[in-house]
């Protein structure tokens, strides 16, 4: 993986009042297919370096240079067309029906109508939307978050190594917002873009991030991955930044396979209740868990709760929801565990096969590092 | 365009929708049979428009057969007719043959309309309906040559007939209740006059000769039959109404005599109808001023108003003078015009200059309609949403392609609008034109002043006020059609 975009001592001085600098020496080098978010206070210039990429701002000193090309050389509007442009905005056109809008970057580009109409039904299933149902479609009919989508493919639509995003999930609610960055992450799974995503909240910047680039008042306080930005602030600021909290913040960078531990007392269901009682007494544990032939989770058993008349495993079998997926982030582990009484949490596979158990020590350990 | 109604499954006659009961027969219907019915589209309105201008353009004296003889004109009609009987002695038989001719040519291009392409070949009633037009026609013919009470008797017959028609077609639903009682004013009206004896037998005295008269029968003819054709077809539903077509058509000729003929005995039709050629003519020069200073001010307004867009210092400036323009009173700014044009007169040294007519005429009116036109594309170009502009920025449009496929189609309507106040105060404006040369339907109202006949006046300002009138219609129809499909469509509802 090379070097996709690299930012050498940018610097935006806009003329008048006090000569002050927007952006102030801005260097970071972004690797492909990395997400790089920009987060900062407001008039922190987050946008300004943004729209440098793509000379919607022109710089004053120091080069930006994507693919070993420095953009100063570059034609203007070739550039534009080489990098996705999505704005918090939106800024659909509205003359348009959805796919003659994905289609602008295509035809600018002049690829043949066979090539463009390919291109549009696939970034519109990539998008989670039908294409028959919305190609033909005026962006006044659609929702929000449906437009924003749109926006997204039709950044997308030119094939374009990166993509610049200011803010793009900014004017949608909370309850979408949460889909669309999930969705989005999705994507980026699949399109493997270099991106260059700003935003002015510090969970999302978390979220979407490979990188953080922290700036204040044009400066790069903090360029790291998002775990070292909340392990290893640099100073007063970028802790109190991204919150008193940043240690549960962390909790959603981590998945649950990393703290889990992978020896649980495990119980097949066929076996007799005394083969359980000497497990007990050998584990030194209050609960059991309990799985089939396969290894699958069927419920868990209570040293103190196990009926009198029961012979075999089975009959003194809860069943429990007291499960996750080794995918699933440390935070929804750590509050499933507060969620049930147990204590710890059993970790299983996409088949509901036992992997592990988490104990909410083992959060502690995987956070101390 | 065929549709399906619900009829009764007893009486096979039409019903509301979810009807549970027959309002024809009070039977109680389980369920619905359905019958295809022709409804008009607008193709075939456009259509059924076609022809009637086709219909009123045979009869046109002036078209295009004044340019073979000026002093007696011939329309196409006229032409064949003279072919058919060269003897000079043709007048009695000219009727017959626009009758004949004329009447069933024009319902044949009306079937056509009602039953289109595949149906014509079809359906058995073309035959039956050339008949009948013939019949009518045969009819219609005789009525004229009958005298005193015969025709009197005709007249009630034909009336009555058509009146029972039009209560029947009433409570079948198939006619709008606003078109029945019209129709119903209008037959009333029409043996009212004929009984009191207001009425001019029109063909008594036809002398073909007598440009005004022949005209003023065939145009009003055209325009009743359109009129009652609208009202009729327009809720026809079924071929029994077709009928009804046949019996208007024959009317027609009773209503011309009655009720509209005495009209041209005096008052501004009676001068249109004189001056059929003269209004043509005036009328054509009239939107010819209008319409090249249209085309020069949309021409310079619209790149104008995108400059200043874009140049905001400009924008101020430019606006002043536009609306400094347009408080200049036209008679002076026709009298401006003079000067500054005879000074490229004198210098080219033209011998039929450009200092006086219509140049100055169009210069001006150019000028005037600057201020509507390039005000609007200001205010439209700077009311798209910024984030569009920028959206499409980023993406790499040039300034071209961003007002090519953005700016201007979202502006589109509200150029339009401009342009349409632009046209309807230019119409106006124009009518000051007459006093310099220029021509147009202000020579009417110029003329009339100086010579003191009222009706030369009031039927130039008619003919003005229609005129704005319809190109007001259609420039409105102009506005909506140009509006992107985008901003008309319904906003989400999720």
């Amino acid at each position: 993986m090379g070097i996709m975009l690299s930012l050498q001592k940018v610097t935006k001085i806009y003329p008048g009042a006090g000569h002050i600098k927007a952006v102030d020496e801005l260097s970071f080098d972004l690797e492909e297919g990395e997400i790089c978010t920009v987060v900062g206070p407001s008039g922190c210039g987050k946008t300004t370096a943004m729209k440098m990429i793509n000379r919607l701002i022109l710089i004053t000193s120091g080069k930006i240079i994507i693919n070993g090309r420095d953009i100063s050389r570059l034609d203007t509007i070739e550039l534009r067309r080489s990098i996705g442009y999505v704005i918090q905005n939106i800024g659909l056109f509205p003359n348009m029906t959805i796919g003659e809008n994905i289609a602008i970057i295509p035809k600018l580009l002049k690829w043949n109508k066979a090539k463009i109409d390919e291109k549009v039904q696939q970034l519109l299933e990539i998008v989670n939307l039908a294409p028959d149902e919305y190609r033909d479609r005026y962006p006044n009919e659609l929702s929000g978050g449906q437009q924003q989508r749109i926006g997204v493919a039709r950044a997308m639509a030119g094939d374009p190594p990166i993509m610049l995003m200011d803010e793009p999930f900014g004017a949608i609610d909370p309850i979408n917002r949460e889909h669309l960055q999930n969705e989005f992450l999705k994507i980026q799974e699949k399109v493997k873009k270099t991106i260059v995503f700003v935003t002015h909240d510090i969970d999302e910047a978390i979220k979407m991030g490979d990188k953080i680039c922290l700036l204040k008042d044009g400066r790069l306080v903090q360029f790291a991955s998002p775990e070292e930005v909340l392990t290893y602030p640099k100073n007063d600021f970028v802790a109190d930044f991204v919150g008193g909290d940043r240690t549960l913040k962390r909790l959603n960078l981590f998945t649950i396979k990393r703290a889990m531990k992978d020896n649980p007392p495990v119980i097949h269901q066929d076996e007799t209740i005394d083969t359980a009682c000497n497990m007990f007494s050998k584990t030194d544990t209050r609960y059991l868990i309990a799985v089939d032939g396969e290894g699958t989770l069927t419920g868990i058993i209570d040293k103190h709760g196990i009926p009198d008349k029961a012979t075999r495993v089975k009959d003194a079998v809860a069943p429990t929801n007291a499960w996750l997926t080794a995918q699933s982030s440390l935070k929804d582990g750590l509050s499933e565990i507060f969620t049930h009484d147990y204590g710890f949490l059993v970790v299983v596979d996409d088949v509901k096969k036992v992997l592990g158990w988490l104990h909410t020590e083992d959060i502690k350990e995987t956070l101390k590092g | 365009m065929m549709i399906e109604i619900p009829i009764c499954p007893e009486c096979k006659k039409e019903l509301p929708l979810n009807s549970s009961k027959c309002h024809h027969c009070s039977k109680s219907i389980a369920s619905v049979e359905f019958r295809s019915v022709f409804s008009w589209n607008w193709i075939d309105r456009l259509f059924l428009l076609f022809s009637v201008l086709i219909f009123i353009s045979f009869f046109m004296p002036w078209f295009p057969g004044k340019f073979l003889s000026q002093e007696n004109p011939l329309s196409p009609l006229n032409m064949l007719l003279h072919l058919v009987d060269l003897d000079v002695e043709f007048l009695p038989s000219y009727d017959v043959f626009r009758m004949i001719l004329i009447v069933p040519l024009f319902s044949l291009l009306l079937f056509l309309m009602i039953y289109p392409g595949e149906k014509l070949k079809t359906t058995p009633f073309p035959s039956m309906f050339l008949v009948v037009c013939i019949l009518v026609s045969g009819l219609t013919f005789i009525f004229q040559t009958l005298s005193g009470v015969f025709q009197w008797g005709a007249a009630f017959l034909f009336s009555g007939g058509f009146l029972y028609y039009l209560q029947i077609c009433y409570k079948r639903g198939t006619l709008g209740r606003i078109s029945y009682y019209i129709l119903i004013i209008f037959i009333l009206a029409s043996i009212f006059l004929y009984l009191s004896d207001l009425s001019i037998k029109f063909y008594a005295r036809l002398d073909p000769i007598m440009l005004s008269e022949t005209w003023g029968f065939f145009m009003v003819l055209a325009v009743s039959c359109l009129l009652v054709l609208v009202a009729v077809l327009y809720n026809m539903r079924s071929i029994e109404d077709f009928w009804m077509v046949i019996f208007a058509l024959g009317f027609s000729v009773i209503a011309y005599s009655t009720l509209i003929h005495p009209l041209f005995v005096s008052g501004p039709i009676k001068f249109f109808a004189n001056n059929l050629h003269e209004t043509s003519v005036q009328l054509v020069a009239h939107m010819r001023i209008v319409g090249i200073a249209l085309i020069i001010a949309i021409v310079t307004g619209v790149p104008v108003g995108v400059y200043i867009t874009r140049h905001p210092g400009a924008a101020g400036i430019v606006l002043y003078i536009s609306s400094i323009l347009i408080t200049i009173p036209s008679i002076a700014m026709f009298g401006f015009m003079m000067p500054i044009l005879s000074t490229i007169d004198n210098a080219w040294d033209a011998v039929n200059g450009i200092g006086i007519g219509v140049v100055p005429a169009i210069t001006a009116l150019a000028l005037y309609s600057q201020l509507p036109i390039i005000r609007n594309t200001y205010i439209a170009l700077k009311s798209v949403d910024p984030a569009t502009i920028e959206a499409g920025k980023g993406m790499g449009m040039t300034n071209f392609q961003l007002l090519v496929q953005l700016q201007l189609p979202l502006s589109a309507p509200i150029i339009m609008a401009g342009v349409r106040t632009a046209v309807v105060m230019g119409i106006a404006i124009a009518a000051i034109a007459a006093y310099i040369g220029a021509g147009g339907l202000g020579l009417f109202v110029s003329e009339g002043l100086q010579m003191s006949t009222n009706d030369s006046v009031i039927a130039g300002a008619i003919a003005m006020s229609l005129l704005a009138i319809v190109a007001d219609i259609f420039l409105g129809k102009a506005e909506e059609w140009i509006t992107p499909a985008g901003l008309k469509s319904r906003q989400a509802t999720e």
